[in-house]
């Protein structure tokens, strides 16, 4: 014991010590302007984000990836309005697709069955679309989570098979082709890439508000909202067609862009798509789903020879991630940008 | 009317072995068992790879099968859900994720479309002029069986005695000395081979199918809300309605219907009565 001890003096330990780097920068206060390093530390990753996703398409003028980047941007908003419901009121929802299938659907009948120009089919069959989802799942929110994530499994497989039900209405296995769309790739990818960052400042502030917080304490412990006199379901129902409005606008805009509806924007793989990227950027943190949505986008992308293999790749991801590193990218690049770690030698 | 009550008891029968697990597993371990419909289609395929693949005789081909899917269960919990018990989220997301790596492995060795296996016994018996085959007989018997074995492990042996003690009161029954893995482990295994059985019979009839995972998972999760979660009786009862329901749909309206008979059932539950037929409510609101 003794000899260990004495070898333990004379050995210099190295270890490594995480200091916090913007403490002052951070502090919301006026030292954040003493330094234009300070400066650039608060506003770098504020604007540079944006900016890079606003001249992109100037800096590669590939179609083909303006269409990737407009899928993404789906993806992004369908999973940003994912986490207010996943992250934050702790409402998993295994079938975020079904918001998008009704966005699409009523949008397309208005467009090509009722001839409602583009201007108005897209506000209303989103309103519509997030009404109906919203009233599907309403029952559900009485009870806890579980519940809801159960229903949300079940209800956009029993739409895929009504839509084969009511075909006349529907378009049956072909879908309604034919929607009006007089925009060009360009333009939908500055319509898209705009929207990702609206919908990114409006959930977070609602995440972030008083709202939010009734959010996070239904989560954590719902009884007790109970007991302060909120009533908790009201406050899941609104935060359901909020986070039903984003992804229901999504689903419409797609339908404009392919000029095109069909079963496949119910599908499971959208939905689990769309957990798989949020839970790769972070769940409960807003712009990591969206940070998700474009790194697995570009990658499966990037792996299109995997083909059907999709699914496969997200079902893998979603085990190791959940096992072995639950924090997520946003979470982990925030801890590596505001510390920084040095060796110590400890005597 | 006689098809109905046949085709509907037999369906009944199945979807209760499917249903009945599901609500095990959440009544001992409080696990939401998104990978239950991946159990179906393991036991279907696998009978199909020892029985036509490998031509195994069938009776030591449905042992290999179940055991194969126990042991997948067990294996789905040591690996991965053992590591996140308690974080219900995650593990709702991990089981499901399990259920589509599941499916994605299936299609890629056994090919997208459905796989036909001969029905385990030939010909059919005469009630009241309407041919019964004896693939259906073989479910409605088999999976009487399997309710009576499962009652008597749940009511008589101590396995079963230290489940329902778990199912009752967690922190209690480990008081006393019940092995919480070690029942959670079991029951997930049960869980696994009641579905593997109902895979199993049913393959002659519905072929092993990718859909079929779906089906089970499906109709199980309509079964449990409907029976109230975690209530084995519930679940027996909620399975022949919807069984029945499904069947009188397909046959009157539309086979496409089929499927919107479960939510629909769910939702008029949860607006009328969240806690099922059969759960008891002050230990739902305890719960839920």
């Amino acid at each position: 014991m003794k000899s260990r001890k004495e070898s333990n003096k004379n050995i210099r330990t190295i270890r490594k010590e995480r200091l916090d780097r913007g403490a002052r920068a951070r502090s919301k206060d006026l030292y954040v302007l003493m330094s234009y390093e300070d400066i650039a530390y608060v506003i770098l990753p504020r604007v540079l984000p944006p900016l890079i996703l606003l001249a992109f398409p100037l800096i590669v003028r590939d179609t083909y990836w303006h269409m990737v980047f407009f899928l993404a941007g789906y993806y992004a908003v369908a999973s940003m309005s994912w986490d207010l419901l996943g992250g934050f009121t702790g409402l998993v929802s295994f079938g975020h697709s079904l918001f998008i299938g009704f966005g699409g659907y009523f949008t397309a009948i208005l467009n090509v069955w009722y001839g409602v120009p583009i201007w108005l089919s897209i506000p209303i069959g989103t309103l519509a679309g997030a009404a109906m989802g919203t009233l599907i799942f309403a029952p559900c929110l009485r009870t806890k989570g579980v519940y809801f994530s159960l229903v949300s499994l079940v209800a956009p497989l029993v739409m895929v098979g009504s839509i084969l039900a009511f075909a006349e209405i529907t378009g049956g296995e072909e879908g309604i082709y034919g929607l009006e769309n007089p925009l060009t790739e360009l333009q939908w990818y500055y319509i898209m890439a705009g929207l990702v960052l609206i919908t990114f400042l409006i959930l977070r502030k609602v995440a972030y508000s008083n709202f939010g917080l009734v959010l996070q304490a239904i989560r954590d412990n719902e009884p007790s909202v109970k007991v302060s006199g909120i009533n908790p379901v009201r406050y899941k129902v609104t935060a359901l067609f909020i986070s039903g409005l984003f992804a229901s606008l999504v689903g419409s805009l797609q339908a404009h862009k392919l000029s095109f509806v069909g079963p496949s924007y119910f599908y499971l793989s959208i939905s689990v798509g769309i957990i798989t990227m949020s839970v790769l950027g972070g769940v409960a943190t807003i712009i990591g789903p969206a940070i998700g949505a474009y790194i697995l986008t570009i990658l499966t992308e990037w792996l299109r020879w995997l083909g059907g293999l999709r699914m496969l790749l997200y079902g893998v991801i979603l085990l190791i991630l959940l096992n072995f590193k639950p924090e997520g990218i946003y979470r982990y690049l925030e801890r590596t940008y505001q510390t920084f770690e040095r060796q110590v030698v400890e005597e | 009317m006689l098809p109905i009550l046949i085709y509907g008891t037999t369906l009944g029968f199945t979807l209760a072995l499917i249903a009945i697990g599901l609500s095990l597993v959440f009544g001992v371990a409080r696990i939401i068992n998104f990978a239950h419909g991946a159990f179906f289609a393991i036991a279907s395929y696998t009978l199909y790879l020892f029985f036509i693949t490998l031509n195994i005789p069938l009776p030591v081909s449905m042992i290999l099968a179940l055991v194969s899917t126990a042991a997948i269960s067990v294996i789905m919990y040591i690996i991965s859900l053992s590591r996140v018990r308690g974080m219900e989220l995650n593990e709702m997301i991990i089981t499901l994720a399990f259920t589509i790596i599941v499916i994605e492995l299936l299609r890629i060795y056994f090919g997208p479309s459905p796989l036909g296996v001969p029905s385990f016994m030939k010909g059919g018996i005469t009630i009241a002029g309407y041919v019964v085959d004896m693939q259906r007989i073989f479910i409605v018997v088999i999976s009487l069986a399997t309710l009576a074995a499962l009652a008597f492990l749940v009511k008589k042996t101590r396995i079963g005695i230290g489940m329902r003690a778990l199912a009752q009161d967690e922190d209690a029954a480990m008081l006393i000395g019940v092995n919480r893995e070690k029942m959670c482990i079991i029951s997930l295994a049960i869980s696994a081979i009641l579905a593997g059985i109902a895979g199993i019979s049913v393959t002659p009839i519905m072929t092993a199918s990718l859909e079929g995972a779906w089906y089970a998972l499906l109709n199980g999760i309509a079964i449990v809300i409907l029976g109230g979660l975690g209530s084995l009786v519930g679940s027996l009862i909620a399975a022949f309605i919807i069984g029945y329901a499904e069947i009188i749909i397909a046959t009157y309206v539309s086979s496409h219907l089929k499927s919107i008979v479960a939510l629909i059932f769910i939702i008029v539950i949860l607006i009328l009565r969240p806690s099922g037929i059969m759960g008891r409510h002050h230990e739902i609101e305890e719960r839920v």
